[in-house]
């Protein structure tokens, strides 16, 4: 393999990595007869950056989302709607609310007529994204926000409302729009004092910042962060709870999302080798990326990427045989 | 993590840079010291990060500064005090990377009163009613002594913590002085020489000026401001002693606070004035002003005049730029325009000597250099054989005392046989001027 630049790797937790995310320039590498490693490199780079799949659950969290903004914005008495994110780990949870943030994101920084970090102009910061963290406790969230916009960390003897005033006085000025929570279930998992709190200022953050929250989560439904007073209320304001990643499995007499999936993917990626063939709309191929990855749309994209890889290197065809060839068993982590 | 902050906030215009982190910090509802750290990149800072900053900042600190709170360098360079430096302070030495947090800072306070007369660094000083309607702001001249008065609200700056009960409105007159000084407060030449002028003049007219000023000035605003507007009028008006009531102090003292009212602005080579004003020019005026001196002494008085008219320097450090210079030379400098202003003729004599000094530097001669080569043979042969009929002893002083315009000796200049030595060069000058032109010209050839 020639190695050709390193990028460094993009988080979607640090602001300053949006600019690449959201504008990220992807072009898409022409096949040739005869294939040099560079090519093969710069083709499975290609792949693997090949960002949004459409897909049905991308669409119904835009839908979600653009529905709360409404809600939010036109609230008579500034109570908010939030958007609930459900699904089992690597079913694209997190990959769907991204791709819609960092839509949403490219608009607004495409209509500012500046850069989005002019040191000259607040800095606009649409979106936020942060992950709980393993070992939440009560402030973990709120620094995790406070931290991802770039301040230096509050006194120590900060309140949650001194944090969530002190945001509420940012937003306006960042033009802040929406806050992806990742991994939400996490805060009411142990179900500790702790736990409570965070679901406090979790209801808090809802309900006092000017921002539509997406929380992001694997099993709800076990976790205490939807119970309680504090869940109640976040439960019940949420404006659309998808479950993602519950697609019917593909079946012999209509094309389904699987089938939808399949063929998205063969468009989207490329093989160097101009009479190499990328087969994923065959019955075959449709059914194997739906039993291979348990049904998880997200595991069957990077499952298809790999096979993708597979196929750059070995020099074959993207088929059947190169996911079987790269098949890893499947999932058994717990969270996506 | 990003470094920047997210918003831009605009320092308000004159605004001190402690103010304007300080206001930073509050919008964003955090502790200044947590801003400090993000300034500067270190783990942990103390009172003493709060207490320097303002003052001055080094280049990589700068750099960094104005990338976390998104200004430019130059606009966070302007808030320092170092803004005044070469204006109302003088940094000299201190500004070396003394000023750099990051490198850790001195573990004693700096002797800030060297770089000049600034509010005492435990005193606040303010507008009233400038903090009423911008909470937080601090001006950076506010750091001053030698800014007393408001002149948007014609207030007199409150000097303590708490400020008095009632504010004092300040007068006409001392307005217009407050905003003459502030007006200088860009570095130049001209504004540092009116700054340590005002500074001499305050000094001898409030007690306290250099030491417990804000003292004083809560016990008597209304005299501080008085002396204030005085010593500012004095300070604009250079020249003439014994109105500016320089007669009355040290001899010393009197010698840096005099100026010629008028300069050229010249900044080369001080080898282009010599120690004695050349014939020709002194005769132009001077000789009759100066009637009272002995020669030697009018001619180096008008020299020191000269200088002082084409450079704007003060009188004591003119007579240091000419190497030979005389200790007498100030103190006779100073009683005769004492003299000269009492019989109401200090203007001509300025007049004439700003006139003198715009001929030497069209003259362009190197003073510096006939000094060495007066005492040359090959110039006294030179001289002797272009005007064989002047006497040859006295071509010796000649060349010390007409044509490289310095002091005489005793064992070089004899007694003049043929007249006076002004005598002789009207006689012989023109002819031996040529001729040590032509010899120079080949020698250099």
């Amino acid at each position: 393999m020639t190695a050709t630049t390193t990028p460094g790797r993009l988080m979607p937790q640090n602001i300053d990595d949006w600019a690449a995310l959201v504008t990220s320039d992807n072009p898409r590498p022409q096949p040739v007869e005869l294939v040099t490693d560079e090519l093969r490199h710069q083709v499975d780079a290609y792949n693997q950056r090949i960002g949004t799949i459409s897909t049905r659950d991308t669409r119904s969290v835009r839908e979600a989302i653009e529905r709360a903004h409404f809600e939010n914005d036109h609230s008579a008495y500034g109570s908010a709607t939030c958007v609930i994110l459900s699904g089992p780990p690597l079913s694209g949870k997190t990959h769907a609310a991204l791709t819609c943030a960092f839509s949403e994101t490219r608009d607004i920084w495409g209509r500012l007529d500046r850069a989005p970090d002019d040191p000259k102009f607040d800095r606009s910061i649409p979106w936020i994204y942060v992950e709980v963290p393993k070992q939440a406790r009560e402030l973990s969230l709120l620094k995790a926000i406070w931290t991802f916009v770039g301040l230096p960390s509050l006194p120590s003897q900060a309140t949650a409302s001194d944090y969530l005033q002190a945001l509420r006085k940012l937003a306006p000025a960042i033009g802040l729009r929406g806050i992806i929570i990742d991994d939400s279930h996490g805060i009411g998992q142990r179900q500790s004092e702790h736990s409570r709190l965070l679901a406090d200022i979790l209801k808090s953050i809802i309900t006092g910042l000017p921002a539509t929250i997406v929380l992001i989560g694997t099993g709800f439904d076990e976790s205490g962060v939807l119970r309680g007073l504090a869940g109640d209320q976040v439960r019940l304001r949420s404006a659309r709870w998808i479950d993602v990643g519950k697609w019917p499995p593909p079946a012999q007499d209509c094309v389904g999302e699987w089938e939808l999936l399949g063929r998205s993917l063969g468009e989207r990626l490329v093989l160097p080798r101009s009479t190499a063939a990328v087969r994923l709309t065959t019955r075959g191929a449709v059914r194997l990326l739906h039993e291979g990855s348990c049904g998880r749309p997200g595991l069957a994209v990077e499952w298809a990427k790999r096979a993708a890889s597979y196929a750059v290197w070995h020099d074959t065809d993207l088929d059947v045989a190169a996911l079987q060839g790269t098949h890893a068993g499947p999932p058994s982590g717990r969270a996506s | 993590m990003t470094t920047r902050l997210p918003l831009r906030i605009e320092p308000i215009p004159g605004e001190w840079w402690r103010s304007y982190l300080l206001r930073v910090a509050d919008v964003y509802g955090i502790h200044p010291f947590s801003l400090l750290k993000r300034l500067h990149g270190t783990p942990s800072v103390n009172r003493r990060h709060l207490r320097w900053c303002g003052i001055a900042i080094s280049d990589a600190a700068l750099r960094r500064a104005g990338t976390v709170v998104n200004l430019d360098p130059a606009q966070i360079q302007g808030m320092h005090l170092s803004a005044y430096d070469g204006s109302a302070l003088d940094f000299c030495d201190l500004m070396s990377d003394v000023f750099d947090p990051t490198g850790g800072l001195p573990p004693e306070r700096l002797p800030m009163t060297a770089a000049g007369p600034l509010v005492n660094a435990a005193w606040d000083r303010y507008c009233r009613r400038c903090r009423a309607e911008r909470p937080g702001y601090r001006a950076l001249s506010w750091r001053l002594r030698t800014h007393l008065v408001c002149i948007q609200h014609r207030l007199m700056l409150d000097t303590d913590n708490h400020g008095r009960h009632e504010a004092i409105t300040a007068t006409a007159d001392a307005i217009a002085g407050q905003a003459e000084v502030l007006s200088r407060l860009t570095p130049t030449a001209e504004h540092a020489a009116f700054f340590a002028d005002l500074d001499l003049h305050l000094a001898s007219r409030i007690p306290d000026w250099r030491t417990t000023l804000q003292g004083r000035e809560r016990k008597s605003p209304e005299a501080v401001l008085a002396s204030f507007t005085t010593a500012v009028q004095m300070a604009l008006s250079p020249g003439y002693p014994a109105y500016q009531g320089l007669a009355e102090w040290s001899r010393a003292k009197a010698a840096r606070a005099l100026r010629a009212p008028h300069s050229l602005r010249f900044a080369g080579s001080m080898s282009r004035f010599p120690h004695l004003l050349p014939t020709n020019l002194f005769t132009a005026g001077l000789s009759d002003l100066l009637h009272q001196a002995d020669l030697p002494t009018a001619r180096a008085v008008s020299a020191v005049g000269a200088l002082m008219s084409a450079t704007g320097v003060d009188l004591s450090r003119a007579c240091e730029l000419l190497p030979q210079r005389r200790a007498t030379t100030a103190v006779r400098f100073l009683t005769h325009l004492i003299v000269l202003e009492g019989e109401g003729r200090a203007e001509r004599f300025w007049r004439l000597s700003e006139m003198a000094a715009a001929e030497l530097l069209r003259e362009d001669v190197d003073y510096r250099h006939r000094e060495q080569l007066c005492y040359d043979e090959g110039a006294y042969l030179a001289a002797t054989t272009a005007e064989p009929s002047a006497y040859v002893r006295t071509v010796r002083t000649w060349l010390v005392d007409q044509w490289a315009c310095t002091y005489t000796s005793s064992n070089i200049r004899p007694s003049v046989r043929d007249g006076s030595i002004e005598h002789f060069d009207r006689l012989h000058g023109p002819g031996m001027r040529s001729a040590l032109e032509h010899h120079f010209r080949r020698a250099v050839a």
